[in-house]
């Protein structure tokens, strides 16, 4: 069975394990992209990534891109969001159908 | 009963840790610090933990807040005639110990990391008696629930009946603790603690809309007001019930379960602690002990709060109405 992991600040993410994600608490970027290429030998389907945690790590992130899994995808932390979580969004709506389908601009 | 001069000493070496507490001065030095690391200096300041003080960094205060709590108790021990007294404040983390040791087991998954060392067994040991099933070299009371929850689960798989039987038991233990002691002080304490956390439980069940039979299993014994009122008021609605609690000391916590489970909980917590405080002055006697205990543990859960809003960058505010009352 595949497995959901989730990589960001511990109290931005701790509340995913009760939903029964699997949780990996980080400080820094460079914990994350640690974290990350492990996670991403295991069976992990999908990793989320909270974006204070994603800003620092896009080159790690970009490495995963054009394969199939993990599919990795920024959320916002408690932090608020940066925003980056929905450009990602909105890029692959573009790529997969041609022409942003889902915002007016 | 013992008499109250066998505490001179250990009251005299409290007085002098009293200073260390953490007042509303170095609270208000915390909130104001501009950073999560200048908060956590004022900890070190104030004695926490007891490593590596100049290294210690914001995401490091929950190893200094657990070296405190391990480090309150070395004090007692090494102070108290009789530090078995004082185990009532220890026993609720080898419970917590014993449902991590056995939720564990049953997920397959380790939580090694969630262990508590201040318990009265300490957590190697406790480890190995557990993983051996060397349980009876453990308390009865203890032993029979960590066999309850083992035949319990195994039958339900249900893991909440772990921390029902657990949180039981534990509450058991230490009024029969208490008894065996017989200080009306302690005995006191202890029934105010487990009347809160039945009013607590019973807006939580209450909210969760579960049954009379659910209630029946995690109400605990022993507090002044019986089991059977929470569970009889279960059916009735909230005012009812909030409305019969105005007769009895805590009519300002159930006051407060009207706003959120947040208000009330810092509202138990400062009933405690005014209710320690009234004895704090107590030349001699135990009062003055089970006060810096109970004001040390507050202390831990104050800075804990603060910290976590200080590194989600939270509001001075929104900090500030949940710290609990301090006891300097």
């Amino acid at each position: 069975m595949y497995k959901i992991g989730v990589i960001g600040d511990k109290d931005s993410i701790l509340g995913f394990k009760a939903l029964g994600m699997s949780v990996f608490p980080v400080a820094t970027p460079e914990e994350g992209s640690k974290i990350l290429h492990q996670i991403s030998q295991d069976n992990y389907a999908v990793i989320y990534i909270t974006e204070q945690i994603a800003q620092g790590m896009i080159e790690s992130i970009e490495k995963y891109k054009e394969s199939r899994l993990p599919a990795i995808i920024p959320i916002p932390g408690n932090q608020g969001s940066l925003g980056i979580g929905i450009k990602g969004v909105k890029k692959s709506v573009e790529r997969a159908v041609g022409a942003d389908i889902l915002f007016d601009n | 009963m013992q008499a109250d001069t066998v505490y001179a000493y250990a009251v005299g070496r409290i007085r002098v840790n009293e200073k260390k507490l953490l007042d509303k001065t170095r609270l208000d030095r915390m909130l104001d610090a501009k950073t999560a690391d200048d908060a956590v200096k004022v900890l070190a300041e104030a004695g926490f933990g007891f490593t590596d003080k100049e290294a210690s960094d914001a995401l490091a205060y929950e190893k200094l807040l657990d070296e405190e709590l391990t480090g309150l108790f070395s004090l007692i021990k090494e102070i108290a005639p009789d530090p078995a007294v004082f185990d009532i404040f220890l026993l609720n983390n080898d419970y917590h110990n014993l449902k991590v040791l056995l939720k564990s087991e049953f997920s397959g998954i380790n939580n090694d990391n969630i262990l508590v060392e201040a318990g009265t067994i300490p957590v190697d040991k406790l480890k190995l008696l557990y993983k051996e099933r060397r349980l009876s070299e453990i308390p009865e009371i203890m032993r029979n629930a960590v066999e309850e929850c083992l035949d319990v689960y195994n039958r339900t798989k249900d893991p909440q009946m772990i921390d029902v039987i657990m949180d039981k038991a534990a509450y058991k233990h230490m009024v029969q603790n208490a008894k065996q002691y017989n200080i009306a002080f302690i005995e006191d304490l202890l029934k105010i603690m487990i009347d809160l956390a039945n009013i607590k439980t019973w807006f939580r069940i209450k909210k969760t809309t579960k049954t009379a039979d659910f209630a029946s299993k995690v109400i605990i014994d022993g507090g002044s007001i019986s089991p059977d009122f929470y569970i009889s008021n279960l059916s009735e609605p909230a005012e009812n019930f909030i409305h019969q609690l105005q007769k009895t000391k805590y009519a300002k916590v159930a006051d407060r379960g009207r706003i959120s489970f947040t208000d009330m909980e810092k509202s138990a917590d400062d009933f405690i602690m005014s209710y320690v405080k009234s004895n704090k002055l107590k030349p001699l006697g135990i009062e003055p002990i089970v006060g810096y205990i109970i004001a040390r543990l507050t202390d831990i859960k104050n800075a804990r709060i603060i910290m976590v809003g200080k590194i989600n960058n939270l509001a001075n505010d929104i900090i500030r109405e949940r710290l609990r009352e301090t006891y300097v």
